[in-house]
């Protein structure tokens, strides 16, 4: 299977292939009110995005709350979008990766407000913990968990927690034991290691 | 060349985990280093890409219909704006231009009328000084009342404010031996005599 690019990736494969279009072109579409542009960029990645949210936060319903909102503004506010700044995908995992968050953020501040909070056991669960048999038929996703896999557990884990946790530097080196210099290498490393494994794919 | 601590500010920037503190002074130094922008760039890609692992459940089927009736909703008051704004812009930019220069070209107009009627005024005025100057000159023609001195005349032209005048003494007889004429300026507004000297 050639190597797919960002740009170029629909989660419809296996359907009739269609000319696919160049994220900057829809997004210059969406911006432009055009709804169908919105659907065919809904298609392309609201499956990473719902995952994204649904690490962050745990909880299914109000992942599916993070992606709605998140395509809402999209909407409104696709004009903003600058490629000079960045690739679209990253804007989209920049802009839902904050409302999953702001969810986060606002579920333990009610928690802590109604007194259900209770400061549980620090555990880290893995994307890749995660059964495989349900990504069959998605290559990126496939690619970016066997890229993943060759990081060393302890460097994946610091990356997951920052990802995913939206934890802090001294937040993560709290909940490992480890001195604040040591978390910050492994990130180093294995952020690094990461974007060479994924090589042209990204 | 980047260092190792620039790529570890990298790492940490791309995945949103540079403190506060630290984020202007990092975001300067890409600034001016296209190199450590790049890398920063790469790092943020990879960053992104993560969300990829996680790509295992989709979302409710119906979510999409539900997000484009959202959309949908809000659509007529959102297209004309992207559209229009940079359309906008130009033209406020047009409208702005013309009427500053439509401003600027009358103000210039304005400004020459203005140093003209400033001319004719400071000509004006010049010569109503001069006028009054002449005004408040006042002259006298004496004569005196002594046989002597009939043929005499003298005429005087006085300015009370400058406190300056000049006599002109036609047929004066000469002096006589021993003696001088002193002469008096007797101002009315001036509680004492002014000497004018003698001859």
């Amino acid at each position: 299977m050639p190597s797919l690019g960002n740009a170029f990736i629909t989660p419809h494969m296996d359907e009739t292939p269609a000319v696919p279009s160049p994220d900057e072109y829809l997004i210059a579409r969406v911006a432009q009110g055009e709804a169908p542009a919105l659907a065919e960029l809904y298609d392309r990645y609201s499956r990473p995005l719902f995952g994204l949210a649904l690490q962050v936060l745990h909880d299914p319903r109000e992942a599916e709350d993070v992606l709605q909102e998140a395509f809402v503004q999209v909407w409104k506010t696709s004009h903003r979008y600058e490629a000079k700044k960045g690739r679209l995908f990253g804007w989209l995992v920049t802009l839902t990766r904050n409302l999953a968050i702001d969810h986060l953020r606002k579920r333990q501040r009610q928690a802590k407000l109604t007194e259900a909070y209770s400061a549980e056991p620090f555990a880290w669960s893995s994307v890749l913990d995660q059964p495989l048999s349900q990504i069959e038929g998605q290559e990126r996703a496939s690619q970016v968990r066997r890229a993943l896999q060759t990081l060393p557990v302890e460097q994946r884990q610091v990356i997951e927690l920052a990802f995913f946790g939206a934890f802090s530097q001294s937040e993560i080196a709290e909940k490992l034991s480890e001195p604040l210099g040591t978390v910050k290498a492994r990130i180093r490393r294995g952020l690094l290691k990461l974007r060479a494994e994924l090589g042209d794919s990204l | 060349m980047i260092d190792e601590r620039q790529e570890e500010q990298a790492s940490l920037y791309a995945l949103g985990l540079l403190e506060s503190d630290a984020l202007p002074a990092f975001e300067q130094e890409m600034a001016k280093n296209p190199e450590l922008r790049a890398l920063v760039v790469s790092l943020q890609d990879t960053a992104a890409a993560l969300a990829w692992s996680t790509a295992t459940v989709a979302p409710r089927p119906d979510l999409k219909t539900a997000i484009l009736a959202q959309t949908g909703a809000i659509r007529r008051t959102l297209i004309p704006f992207p559209v229009l704004i940079p359309w906008a812009l130009a033209a406020s930019v047009t409208v702005a231009a013309f009427l500053l220069f439509s401003e600027r070209t009358a103000l210039r107009q304005q400004l020459a009328q203005l140093q003209a009627q400033l001319q004719t005024v400071t000509l004006a005025k010049n010569h109503l000084e001069a006028e009054n100057n002449l005004a408040r000159l006042q002259i006298a023609q004496l004569s005196s009342t002594l046989d002597e001195y009939r043929q005499t005349t003298a005429v005087v032209v006085w300015d009370a404010v400058k406190q300056r005048g000049v006599l002109k003494l036609i047929k004066l007889p000469p002096a006589p031996a021993h003696r001088a004429y002193q002469l008096w300026a007797l101002d009315s507004e001036k509680p004492a005599p002014h000497s004018g000297g003698s001859i």
